[in-house]
């Protein structure tokens, strides 16, 4: 009696384990048409996870304080034109990122952004010092500015043009006072990528126009 | 002399009662209480500020009071108050608790026997200290007890930056000394400021002091935006809870939009400026008015916050202790003499005990709005009042002082334990979406915390048991059956609780996401639990282990259950892990060694038993085997 | 016979396999801390024998890693306690009222470890990204890939062929099912890093067609990873045959994904899609995410809800159904379970979690099982430890 019923238990056991191993068959099926524009993203967070972050975190610095007002601002600034040096990626423009350029090469790889800001945003000296910052270098005083500055013609208009070579990260930018405003168009990656780059970065910034009704 | 012997216990019980109760009405010219019972919105919970100052100054010095330099004590409320209001006295105050300077390596730091540090003797360092902050691991899991200091100590740095600039700006004694009149000129400074901005961005002439001006306020304003700690400013009513407070710094840059400036900035900028200046009158009639304009808001969150700011005075929970350990001493005592009367007055110290325990359990359930166990903080209390109720039973039935004294023995353990755990921050912290469903809470949770209690006492048991087989000469058979009796009794109770626990923990999962049994380390933890407690049973059913052995295997239930209470907690792995618990790793395997150096004693050869139960054992061993050799022969 | 039905009627066996079964759920637990909850259960829970080892990486690790621990596996555990439980109550227990609560619950436990086993076996899980606003009617394995080619000639709908990944071993020809194709596997790294060539030769990659050869990739094979918020990137490199034919080789990796042009295998005039992917279920319904909250307590990060507001539009019936999925409050529909599992993209795409458990029912049966037994069993003591003590 007790065999006859182990023995069913077992024969059981062995049923319900082959019936789990269908899943591994090739198989072909028809689905509706599908529109191949689907990102598959990465979860950000499990919200059925514990996790308690660190609560003290100092800001970053040298980032940029966004007053209430600066993306309304952004946004009556208006657009800019500009011609994409080859081989580079552009990503559409968001907030207030009026333009965004990617490139990579053997040394690494690098960004171009640009954004804009009514008024100085506390001047030239200011920030340098916060892209300085970025790539790892002492804040310098107002009088050796000039040894790492250039002018620069933008868009016919004059602007301030700055290599900042840090260690493993450097900077190409250039600051354009507009009309109020101040554009800035920061070149920030890989230091071999970003030298390798210059000629197409300046190359860019000669290529920019913008719309004035001022002049 | 018994009349005599009641009198003196509960003398001291009052004694107790009543430091509880002096400590909740603070006398000073400042209506400091009033003060302490404005309510401000910091982790998503409306509470008064008196729970922002003891939370704050656990985090920092581990305990809730202040000795400054000159050896006056100041409660949390009145550290706060010159927090926030006088920051330059503040900063002699020492506050910040470190171990061990001398791993810091900062020279001049370490005074010899100084353990707190004030802001000022921190402040030459403070470079240094970003600097060895930068270079520590960034997985906080991962960090040295070394680096751990280093990050608490930032933490702490951090801390204390935001709460002191949560009442008004930052600045000096001169800027404070005038708060009211800065707003007045801000809120004169904005339409022409922003005039100026305006013609500034279309390109035409401005007025650059005017345009600098206001641009210095509202930088300094957007700074403290992002520093201050709690919320202070209310919504304009119809208030909803769940609607997000203002910090002081959001309310000032928000008047730039237009909005009229809450009263609350003016109100809180006249108290700071009355208190600097030594004026009671302005002080305490600006707290009535702050206090009456609360009261019109939130008419119904108003007694909350009272009741909280008393019940974070009377500290039911140290008033227990305290009750607890007096119970243990007497239990102690009524076994060597007078055990009637001190057993009986045990008992009804006991009683007493628990009441004050419920009602602190019950305070924390009506001030949070949840059933009570909603982290480790409260399972702690939890555990400790659940073994005290079944103790309580115990004794009640048995009347030997052995439940009374196990049961208090627990509550100063767990309430101990409560108490290290309360130097994270907020113990009544709001729950975390998942956790976010007061029937499991109230369930589930209550259910297995309950089970531990039973765990905990069972075990509790067999160590007495053990203590007393091995050394006392007076434990005789019947004293042994009757602990067999009681621990099976428990253990019985615990297996179901921590059964049922279990599986309703079961449903909720498979409510929750789909799965019955994931093998979570919490899950596999209870499921241990449940596991020993089987194995208890059945060994007593099959004769396998006879006491002894039975005691073992409930102070084994220690260790098992301490593993999933607290040690599942430490691993970094699965749905219930808290993170860091550092020294708490180094006390669970402590805790964990000495259940085992019992057990170990527990299994010592009938032999070396004093007592009369254990000679008992040894001669029927001795027969069993002579009469066994003597068959074979 | 009988010594058998002795020995495994005991209660002494019950103790000891109890026991065991402590050891293996600690050391169960530990694992997962460096294998994480997926593989642990695979090697402790479902499998007959498991040996721990110290870990490398754990305190002590210098000295004791040489440490192993062997011990019964889940199922040797499991079936071995069903056996001694069914045994000894054929043996020893006569079906009497006062032993009625402990037949109750010993049922009921029998009847929860065989519904484990029932969910080990059949349960599905699968998780199902929607972007607010946006649709899907699919949804992918969390660990399982597949290897696909798709034909999406005709107008009205698109041919999904696949492979299981854990098809395909290396050396080995597979035929694609309904096609002309078959592939060879030359290679196949459950993880692997990949990238583009430094230079500008590519040297070192048996690919000859595909994104491999037009944007100079190359991989590094990884160990797999068991992290639980690690994706491992199923790699391989295959050769496509039409009709014995070789076509070339191609590089596939579920990291090319829809960011990607697809990769295409021409042949006949005609043009198929070749992608390996997570494994998808394709549902004869569209889940459509009209709103996603992920609502905080105010001036906190700590979340207060998650929910979704759906539409689910079905193919057939023109049903359509609007569910809200949140924590603690799922949506069925069709045998399956929607859970509210996570979330991306700063809130704009809810991810679900869809469960099929054909099994779930007993675990409710086997607890209300045990519930009326502990009723009845501990009901009947504690009446008579009471009646004693008057």
């Amino acid at each position: 009696m007790n065999q006859s019923l182990a023995r069913i238990a077992l024969a059981g056991t062995l049923i319900l384990g082959l019936s789990g191993c269908e899943q591994d068959k090739p198989t072909s099926y028809l689905i509706p048409k599908e529109e191949r524009n689907v990102t598959m993203p990465v979860p950000a967070a499990d919200p059925a996870k514990d996790g308690l972050s660190d609560t003290a975190v100092a800001s970053a610095p040298g980032t940029m304080q966004v007053l209430p007002g600066m993306q309304a601002a952004a946004d009556e600034a208006g657009e800019i034109a500009y011609t994409v040096p080859a081989g580079w990626e552009e990503i559409p423009p968001s907030g207030i990122r009026k333009a965004n350029l990617k490139v990579a090469d053997e040394n690494g790889s690098a960004e171009l952004t640009v954004l804009v800001f009514p008024g100085d945003v506390g001047g030239n000296l200011a920030n340098i010092n916060r892209w300085r910052g970025q790539v790892a270098l002492e804040p310098i005083t107002a009088d050796k500015l000039p040894e790492i500055t250039e002018n620069y013609t933008i868009a016919a208009h004059r602007g301030l043009y700055v290599r900042l070579e840090g260690g493993a990260q450097s900077i190409l930018g250039a600051l354009l006072p507009f009309h109020g405003s101040t554009w800035f168009f920061k070149f920030q990656g890989d230091s071999g990528t970003i030298l390798a780059n210059e000629d197409a970065f300046k190359a860019y910034l000669d290529s920019v126009q913008m719309v004035d009704h001022q002049h | 002399m018994k009349k005599f012997i009641y009198i003196l216990l509960f003398g001291i019980a009052a004694l107790i009662l009543i430091d509880g109760f002096r400590a909740t009405s603070t006398v000073s010219e400042f209506d400091i209480d009033e003060f302490a019972e404005l309510p401000v919105q910091v982790g998503g919970r409306i509470k008064p500020l008196d729970t922002v100052a003891r939370n704050t100054l656990l985090v920092l010095s581990a305990r809730q009071k202040v000795v400054t330099d000159e050896g006056v004590t100041l409660t949390p409320i009145e550290w706060f108050m010159d927090l926030t209001m006088r920051p330059e006295l503040a900063d002699t105050y020492p506050i910040f608790k470190i171990e061990f300077p001398d791993d810091l390596g900062l020279v001049g730091l370490r005074e010899p026997g100084q353990r707190y540090y004030s802001f000022n003797d921190l402040l030459p360092f403070s470079d240094e200290l970003r600097r060895l902050h930068s270079e520590i691991n960034p997985e906080v899991e991962l960090r040295s007890p070394y680096e751990k200091q280093i990050a608490d100590i930032n933490n702490g740095l951090m801390l204390y930056h935001r709460v002191m600039h949560s009442l008004h700006p930052i600045g000096g004694p001169e800027r404070l000394d005038g708060l009211v009149d800065e707003y007045q000129s801000y809120m004169a400074t904005i339409k022409p400021g922003m005039d100026e901005l305006r013609k500034q961005q279309a390109g035409e002439e401005f007025d650059s002091t005017i345009l600098n001006r206001f641009i210095a306020f509202a930088d300094d304003y957007l700074k403290l935006s992002q520093t201050a700690h709690m919320n202070v400013i209310p919504p304009p009513a119809p208030i909803d809870p769940m609607d997000e407070w203002k910090n002081i710094g959001l309310e000032l840059l928000d008047v730039m939009k237009g909005d009229p400036l809450s009263p609350y900035v003016t109100s809180y900028a006249a108290l700071t400026m009355s208190y600097r200046f030594g004026d009671t009158v302005t002080f305490n009639a600006e707290v009535a008015e702050l206090r009456q304009r609360f009261i019109s808001d939130f008419p119904d969150d108003i007694s909350r916050v009272h009741y909280e700011r008393v019940f974070n005075a009377f500290k039911p929970f140290y008033i227990a202790i305290q009750l607890y350990v007096l119970i243990f001493l007497v239990v102690c005592i009524s076994w060597l003499r007078w055990p009637k009367e001190l057993g009986k007055a045990a008992f009804w110290l006991l009683v007493l005990a628990f009441v004050i325990h419920t009602f602190g359990l019950l305070s924390r359930m009506y001030i949070q709005g949840r059933p009570p166990v909603t982290n480790l903080y409260s399972s702690a209390v939890f555990v400790g009042w659940g073994s005290v109720l079944l103790g309580m039973f115990i004794e009640k039935f048995y009347k030997n002082g052995i439940g009374a004294a196990m049961a208090s023995l627990i509550g100063i353990c767990t309430l101990i334990i409560a108490h290290h755990l309360a130097m994270s921050g907020d113990t009544l912290e709001m729950m975390r979406a998942v956790l976010d469903s007061n029937f499991w809470l109230a369930t589930h949770v209550i259910i297995i915390t309950f089970g531990y209690s039973a765990i905990f006492l069972a075990g509790a048991l067999g160590l007495l048991f053990t203590m007393l087989g091995i050394f006392s000469k007076r434990f005789d058979n019947e004293t042994a059956r009757s602990l067999g009796s009681m621990v099976y009794g428990i253990i019985a109770f615990g297996t179901l609780f921590s059964l049922v626990g279990t599986i309703l923990g079961g449903i909720w999962a498979d409510q929750s996401w789909g799965r019955f049994w994931g093998w979570d380390p919490k899950e596999n933890g209870a499921l241990m639990i449940v596991l020993i407690g089987a194995i208890y049973l059945h060994a007593r059913w099959g004769g396998i282990c006879k006491e002894r052995g039975l005691m073992a295997i409930a102070i084994g239930g220690n260790i098992i259950t301490a593993w999933s209470w607290f040690g599942t907690n430490m691993l970094p792995v699965g749905l219930h892990s808290y993170g860091r618990m550092d020294e708490a790793y180094i006390w669970l395997i402590g805790f964990v060694l000495s259940q085992i150096f019992f057990i170990g004693m527990a299994m010592l050869p009938f032999r070396y038993w004093r007592s009369e139960f254990g000679q008992g054992s040894y001669r029927r061993q001795r027969k069993r085997i002579l009469m066994a050799a003597a068959e074979a022969e | 016979m009988h010594l058998i039905f002795q020995f495994f009627s005991s209660l002494r066996l019950t103790v000891f396999l109890l026991g065991f079964s402590i050891v293996l759920v600690f050391f169960g637990t530990l694992d997962q801390v460096q294998y994480g909850i997926w593989h642990t259960q695979e090697m402790y829970f479902e499998s007959f024998f498991v040996v721990w080892a110290f870990p490398a990486h754990a305190p002590g690790g210098d000295f004791l890693h040489w440490v192993r621990v062997p011990m019964p596996g889940g199922y040797t555990l499991g079936s071995m306690l069903l056996m001694n439980l069914v045994t000894a109550h054929f043996v020893r227990f006569k079906l009497t009222w006062t032993k009625s609560g402990i037949f109750m619950i010993h049922i009921g436990l029998m009847l929860l470890i065989v519904a484990e086993l029932v969910t080990d076996l059949t349960a599905v899980e699968s998780q199902m990204p929607v972007d607010e606003g946006g649709r899907s009617n699919f949804s992918q394995s969390y660990q399982d890939n597949e290897l696909v080619f798709i034909n999406r000639s005709h107008p009205d709908h698109d041919q999904v062929h696949a492979i299981p990944a854990s098809l395909m071993k290396p050396g080995q020809t597979l035929d694609v099912p309904d096609t002309d194709f078959s592939i060879r596997t030359i290679n196949i790294y459950p993880n692997a890093e990949i990238g583009r060539a430094k230079g500008t030769t590519v040297t070192n990659t048996p690919a000859t067609q595909g994104a491999a050869v037009r944007m100079g990739i190359v991989i590094s094979p990884l160990p797999k990873s068991f992290a639980d918020d690690e994706i491992n990137t199923e790699t391989a490199y295959v050769e496509v045959f039409k009709r014995g034919e070789s076509l070339g080789i191609w590089l596939v990796s579920n990291v090319l994904d829809e960011r990607f042009p697809p990769q295409m295998v021409e042949a006949d005039g005609k043009e198929w899609e070749l992608a390996m992917r997570f494994q998808r279920q394709y549902y004869p319904f569209e889940v459509e995410l009209i709103d996603f909250k992920h609502d905080r307590y105010p001036g906190t990060d700590v979340p207060h809800n998650f929910s979704s507001e759906v539409m689910v539009r079905h193919q057939d019936d023109n049903k359509t159904q609007k569910a809200l999925i949140y924590m603690n409050h799922p949506l069925r529909y069709e045998g399956l379970t929607f859970y509210q599992a996570s979330f991306a993209n700063q809130d704009k795409t809810s991810i679900f979690l869809i469960v099929r458990n054909p099994g779930w029912i007993l675990p409710y049966i086997s607890v209300l099982l045990m519930g009326l037994g502990m009723c009845v069993q501990f009901g009947m003591h504690f009446v008579k430890f009471l009646k004693k003590r008057r």
